[in-house]
């Protein structure tokens, strides 16, 4: 089993960097080079803090692009054009083609997010022309961006599984935008009352809780991040992950695919 | 059983399970990041920034804000901390983003003027939020209103608070009582009927739950210092009439200085104390 | 795609299986065929471990003649080319049984030859081939069994022989002249008359009567030839007005 899972994971992200989506890496490396050399130029505060957010920020938003734009046809293109069918002809089971497809669009995400890291590094030493110890907790924002991406990764699976691409995108993105502002969710649900308060509170802890994990500006400003929130957040992006990834499973397993 | 079947099963069942751990999890990460959303406060540093990072959705922003600023305020006062110090940037970030959102300036005036603990103890930066707001909507009268009770109720400048009232009691629409307290706020400055009519003014026309609460708590309480002084006035001429206190208010009814026994606003009698002061019975809950 | 369950075979990995239109199942897949990748990866799969999927792999581009296509991105593949990489994959694994999907159709004859022989070699291994086809002369040339599909459902199967020898089988007459007789219509043949000849199609059973019909005219008799029964004959009395598909078996 575990070997046709890496095989069909190893075979999406072969898929991924013949589709060229490791170029994004030169788009960022230029906008690092770009704002090392700007921001260094004209301020002398705030160098630090601006490539910090600004690195952090991109990594963030390219991932999610990444992850939704091939997401979404992980599955459905697969079947569109038949290469499923030879696939599944093999014995191969369905829940192991969705979990493969899911490590390997990881493995593409975690792989560009290290190539970007270096980058966020690179423009970070150029500015300050050392490290310092805060720079760590730089790393921990990194680990919880990439955390995220194991989240939507799973989310965008789970809504190719079952509709077509372009609202699987849209019902991600949406997820991604919702899930930002989770925190401020939980807070509005406990003010509501009646009905509407399970209904929103419900809904409230169902969205992937991202605004934990998004710790950018706070990095940014040398905080350090409780060694509590990392793993509470390891394991949250962990379990939601694989609850999605459950969701895909049961969907896809019993889904008709004349 | 069908292997499928097998498989659907066990991804329900870890479907279930992640679902629960994760629910619980969250709780966690809440507890350890309680107030976490607020932490942005202190790192943008104006608002004019965040407007432009909103890329033009500023008025859902404003409105995350509003939630927020309501969240902080009624979190803390309900923990009993005494110090708000986010209260005004995050009411300022609210109105900058959308600055015709009156219930934020209302609420301004009403928790961030008076002093801890019924608000944040900042009259200026209320008075401030108020100019900016009526700069942003010269013609609603509210923001006067707001303006002038700050003035009156924390700064205790009548003038202001009058040149307050009179420029508001000119806007369309304005409630008749802004009119009557710019003329009476010279005469009657600081005495009870004026605080009776400012709060019952607030009560009337606010939509929002809390500012409500907040007037009707005050107007209790306006009520309460008035009975006290009538009730200690009547007990100090029983005091002359008789070398001492009342010790219930049975005895001042059959001395005809009273009838029946006084209530306060909850519906509770009042105390006589033995050196003649009069006490409510219980006290306001918080 | 319903679930198959084959006799004596536990196992799944020892089915091959190939649909049609390669095309669209080959393409997206950013593979190059030239080191055999993609049949790497359909072999690691189907279980074949990694030590000899990659000889195997070539092995099977020779097989099927794509040895020379090296450094031709899959993606300028003719429809042949693809045909014979899907074929390449289903066999790569050696499986029992094989299934393909139309195997010959957008063939050019020299394609549809290689593809045949493939088939044949296959047969010749020991290996149970199915394939679907509406070329009734290739079920015909290739196949030991065959089953006939109308509209989804099994109208006969059997081996050849025996599905054309429930038609009944018919003969050949030829004699000079353009007279008819009027006893042959009679007798349920199909006559036509071309130049000084004439020609009637009758059953085999009716063949003394008409005989002596021509030579109670004094006709003079050319040939008497009984026709081979094809399997399209049989096609075409089973199911008259209907269109029409084979499934058939080699």
């Amino acid at each position: 089993m575990s070997s046709r899972v890496f095989n069909i994971a190893f075979n999406t992200f072969r898929e991924a960097v013949r589709d060229r989506v490791l170029y994004n890496l030169v788009a960022f490396a230029l906008l690092m080079t770009g704002a090392a050399i700007l921001v260094g130029q004209i301020s002398i505060d705030i160098e630090r803090l601006v490539v910090v957010n600004l690195g952090l920020t991109a990594v963030s938003l390219f991932g999610m692009v990444i992850a939704i734009f091939i997401g979404i046809g992980l599955v459905s293109k697969e079947i569109e054009k038949r290469t499923l069918y030879t696939v599944l002809s093999r014995p191969v089971r369905r829940w192991e083609f969705i979990v493969g497809k899911f490590f390997g669009l990881a493995g593409t995400l975690i792989v560009n997010s290290v190539c970007m890291a270096v980058g966020v590094f690179a423009a970070l030493f150029y500015v300050s022309r050392h490290f310092q110890s805060a720079d760590g907790w730089v790393l921990v924002g990194l680990y919880f961006i990439i955390l995220q991406f194991l989240i939507v990764t799973s989310l965008t699976l789970l809504f190719s599984s079952f509709s077509s691409p372009l609202l699987s995108a849209v019902f991600a993105f949406s997820l991604f935008v919702i899930g930002s502002f989770s925190e401020d969710l939980r807070g509005f649900a406990s003010m509501t009352r009646g009905i509407s308060k399970w209904l929103a509170t419900a809904a409230a802890y169902l969205v992937p809780n991202f605004s934990a994990l998004n710790v950018i500006s706070s990095v940014a400003h040398q905080n350090s991040v409780s060694g509590q929130l990392i793993v509470y957040n390891t394991a949250y992006a962990l379990f939601y992950a694989t609850m999605a990834l459950s969701g895909a499973v049961l969907i896809f397993e019993r889904r008709n695919l004349k | 059983m069908r292997a499928s079947r097998l498989v659907s099963l066990a991804a329900g069942a870890l479907l279930a399970l992640t679902l629960t751990v994760s629910v619980l999890l969250l709780r966690c990460i809440d507890t350890v990041r309680s107030g976490a959303p607020l932490e942005e406060v202190l790192y943008v540093s104006s608002p004019k920034v965040l407007k432009r990072m909103s890329l033009g959705y500023d008025g859902l922003l404003a409105d995350i804000y509003w939630t927020r600023a309501v969240q902080y305020f009624g979190g803390k006062h309900h923990s009993g901390v005494k110090r708000y110090d986010l209260l005004a940037p995050l009411l300022e970030i609210t109105t900058q983003l959308d600055p015709h959102l009156l219930v934020a300036y209302e609420y301004g005036a009403n928790f961030l003027a008076p002093a801890p603990p019924l608000g944040a103890g900042m009259p200026e930066r209320a008075i401030a939020l108020q100019e900016f707001g009526i700069r942003n909507n010269p013609d609603d009268w509210h923001l006067y209103y707001n303006e002038g009770f700050v003035y009156y109720t924390e700064l205790s400048d009548y003038a202001k608070a009058a040149d307050a009232f009179a420029r508001g009691a000119r806007r369309p629409h304005a409630h008749p009582f802004l009119a009557v307290m710019a003329g009476r706020m010279a005469e009657h400055a600081g005495d009870l009927q004026m605080a009776r009519m400012m709060w019952s003014t607030t009560y009337d026309t606010t939509r929002d739950k809390s500012v409500k609460a907040n007037a009707a708590a005050h107007l209790r309480a306006l009520q309460v210092d008035e009975d006290v002084t009538v009730l200690e006035q009547i007990n100090n001429r029983y005091h002359q009439m008789t070398g001492r206190f009342a010790g219930s208010f049975g005895e001042l009814a059959s001395a005809g200085l009273l009838r029946g026994t006084p209530l306060d606003p909850l519906g509770h009698a009042y105390k006589l104390m033995p050196d003649g002061r009069v006490e409510m019975a219980k006290k306001f809950p918080a | 795609m319903a679930a198959i369950e084959i006799q004596g075979l536990e196992k799944t990995y020892s089915v091959g299986f190939w649909r049609k239109k390669p095309k669209l199942a080959l393409r997206p897949l950013n593979l190059k065929v030239e080191d055999g990748e993609i049949l790497e990866y359909y072999g690691r799969l189907s279980g074949v471990d990694s030590k000899t999927v990659s000889r195997k792999a070539s092995e099977m581009l020779e097989r099927v003649g794509l040895k020379d296509s090296a450094n031709v991105q899959l993606r300028k593949f003719s429809k042949g080319m693809l045909q014979r990489v899907g074929i390449a994959q289903a066999i790569l694994h050696g499986p029992r049984v094989v299934f393909f999907d139309e195997p010959m159709s957008g063939l050019d004859p020299m394609g549809r030859r290689e593809v045949r022989d493939l088939m044949v070699e296959l047969k010749r291994e020991g290996k149970t081939v199915f394939f679907s086809t509406h070329i009734l002369s290739d079920a015909e040339a290739l196949c030991d069994r065959v089953a006939i599909v109308h509209k989804g459902e099994l109208q006969g199967v059997g081996a050849v022989a025996e599905l054309t020898s429930s038609v009944g089988s018919r003969v050949e007459l030829i004699w000079r002249g353009t007279i008819v007789p009027a006893a042959l219509q009679g007798l349920g043949a199909e006559c036509h008359v071309t130049g000084d000849t004439a020609r009637a199609l009758i059953p085999e059973s009716s063949q003394d009567a008409a005989l002596d019909a021509l030579r109670r005219e004094r006709l003079h008799l050319v040939s008497v030839m009984p026709v081979r029964t094809s399997l399209e004959d049989y096609f075409v009395q089973k199911l008259r007005p209907a269109q029409t598909m084979a499934g058939s078996r080699a």
